[in-house]
């Protein structure tokens, strides 16, 4: 009896002992009781399970967690079903739902399809395409997930401190009206944005060509559109990585893994920083209740940046140490 | 042998975790300037003696941090101490002078003094989403809140001038002074005699916080020093360090 006392102190103890760390270290607690009944209005957050969202999460919860009761719920269609979300919607009662990342905004249209009106306010958030998907979703609001190209390229500026003011981009054809608005907002800055087109179905010859007219042409810089197509595991083998090797200038891009992971060609990577971004669709929520949460606005630019940069590379093509400290995320 | 063990992984889990031996004194900071929060961690970190130095890049963070953690010191701009209610205990100085203009900033078009109760401002957030319209409409000497978009960091006040979101940002000159440099926008700047931040002050909590944190305040070095945008702390009760 003795010894089974000692066995489930000592069990007991290290379980506590483990749980007190688990709680000192911050685990969130992504799970809040969906029964405790609210005192405020309900912000519901759906969310891939993601590093990358813990930033706007917890500036999120911060700004609204005096005014508002704030869940968090991880969503990953399929497995996430359309009927899982109507339960949810069904027990949480939100005001206002955040939606994170293009998947979770699919599984929300579909059900807001068929769901009885009115429909809570949408802010939807780190998701490519914002502007067109904002369209499909009722009562919705959006921040797209690309820093607009003037503040990406003001950033870079600022960060590299040499002449950068003639900037290439390489798009597809079907990008041609996208890339000539932020031909035209680039220009308050005082940058020549020189774009060269390839077809909607690049080959490497073609893409290949296209970036050696733009270092002819004498760009200072070069823009690399998020665009999946022109990114492909073979147009990066054959293209990006061997002209990022004779370029001899900044490659900035919307994406950290192209500075970060291997075989990566990035310089300077610019995306909307997550914590400015969650006290934005924090203030974008405080805007709907005071609208009794009928969205009016569609699409907000991101209003800060967070910067990554490729020291190793960085410093090939002039960045100089007394700058980092302007640069977010150092990538040795 | 399975207590011993169960014992055991309780407490490797609890030493592998980040707790800490307890501090001789806590040192909290808001004070946003052109760098990252983390380059004036570093500095004052570097300095700390054994106490906990806490950088914090938002108002909110800082003020709950505040309530919760009640620490020994808080730093921040002199102007924002005194509208939470503290006391400055020691004040900082740049040039003889104990405060910074704060411009009016935009582009294009001058902005008339007439017109400044009609515009649309970009803000750092010093105080508070609720408090914020009307800590700029003091600053800008305004009869009524003023119309503000907030952010939490300087060089993103840039980013809304750039993309026509407020009619003018509202910057101390010495952060001005070193973001114009990145930018080629056709800037104006205005500046009214009420708009003034006080540069970076101390606040002790109590006679024993001030006992534990004063000795640090007193032996920060020059660098740390320009990291908080002053040149040396004064004593509010008279006498420079």
């Amino acid at each position: 009896m003795k010894s089974l006392f000692g066995w489930l102190a000592a069990i007991v103890l290290g379980l506590l002992l483990a749980v007190t760390a688990c709680q000192r270290t911050g685990v969130p607690q992504s799970y809040p009781d969906p029964k405790h009944v609210p005192e405020h209005a309900v912000v519901l957050v759906l969310t891939p399970e993601a590093e990358a969202t813990r930033g706007v999460i917890s500036a999120l919860r911060s700004e609204l967690g005096r005014d508002f009761d704030v869940y968090v719920r991880t969503v990953e269609p399929p497995d996430t079903t359309v009927k899982d979300l109507q339960s949810l919607m069904t027990t949480i009662h939100p005001r206002v739902v955040v939606l994170i990342d293009n998947p979770t905004v699919g599984l929300y249209r579909t059900w807001a399809q068929g769901a009885q009106k009115p429909l809570p306010a949408a802010v939807i958030l780190m998701a490519s395409f914002a502007a067109e998907l904002q369209k499909a979703v009722p009562n919705s609001v959006a921040i797209p997930h690309e820093v607009p190209w003037v503040n990406a390229f003001a950033t870079a500026r600022a960060v590299f401190e040499q002449p950068l003011d003639k900037v290439g981009v390489v798009h597809r054809r079907r990008f041609s009206d996208y890339v000539q608005r932020e031909a035209k907002l680039v220009k308050v800055e005082g940058f020549e944005l020189v774009a060269d087109v390839v077809p909607d179905d690049p080959t490497p010859d073609d893409l290949t060509q296209a970036l050696d007219r733009l270092q002819r042409q004498g760009v200072q810089a070069l823009w690399v559109l998020n665009d999946n197509e022109l990114l492909s595991p073979e147009l990066t083998r054959k293209c990006w990585l061997p002209f990022s090797r004779r370029f001899g200038a900044p490659i900035l891009v919307g994406v950290p893994a192209l500075v970060s992971s291997p075989g990566s060609f990035g310089t300077f990577a610019v995306i909307p920083d997550p914590e400015s971004l969650g006290v934005q669709a924090a203030d974008l929520i405080y805007d709907l209740r005071a609208q009794d949460y009928v969205a009016e606005g569609g699409i907000q630019f991101p209003l800060s940046a967070q910067v990554f940069v490729n020291h190793e590379r960085g410093k090939r093509v002039g960045l100089e140490d007394s700058h980092l400290d302007r640069v977010d995320v150092l990538i040795e | 042998m399975l207590p011993v063990f169960a014992l055991l992984v309780g407490l490797v889990v609890s030493l592998r975790s980040p707790a800490q031996a307890e501090p001789l004194g806590r040192v909290f900071v808001f004070l946003p300037t052109t760098s990252q929060p983390r380059a004036l961690e570093h500095r004052l970190g570097g300095a700390a003696q054994g106490l906990e130095v806490r950088v914090f890049g938002r108002f909110l963070d800082f003020d709950d941090a505040i309530r919760k953690s009640t620490p020994d010191a808080i730093i921040s701009y002199s102007t924002v101490l005194r509208h939470m209610g503290k006391r400055v205990d020691y004040q900082g100085e740049r040039g003889g002078s104990t405060s910074d203009a704060v411009l009016i900033v935009s582009v294009g078009d001058e902005v008339k003094q007439g017109d400044l109760g009609k515009l649309t401002y970009g803000a750092v957030d010093l105080v508070g989403r609720t408090d914020l319209p009307a800590f700029v409409a003091k600053l800008l000497a305004l009869p009524h809140p003023a119309d503000v978009v907030r952010v939490i960091k300087y060089p993103d006040l840039f980013h809304l001038l750039r993309v026509d979101r407020a009619d003018a940002v509202l910057l101390p000159r010495q952060a001005f002074d070193r973001l114009r440099q990145g930018t080629k926008l056709p800037i104006r700047t205005l500046e009214v005699p009420s708009a003034r931040l006080g540069y970076a002050a101390v606040s002790f909590r109590d006679p024993a916080g001030r006992a534990r944190t004063e000795k640090w305040v007193k032996a920060l070095p020059a660098a740390a020093m320009m990291e908080l945008g002053i040149d040396r702390f004064t004593s509010a009760e008279g006498g420079g360090q």
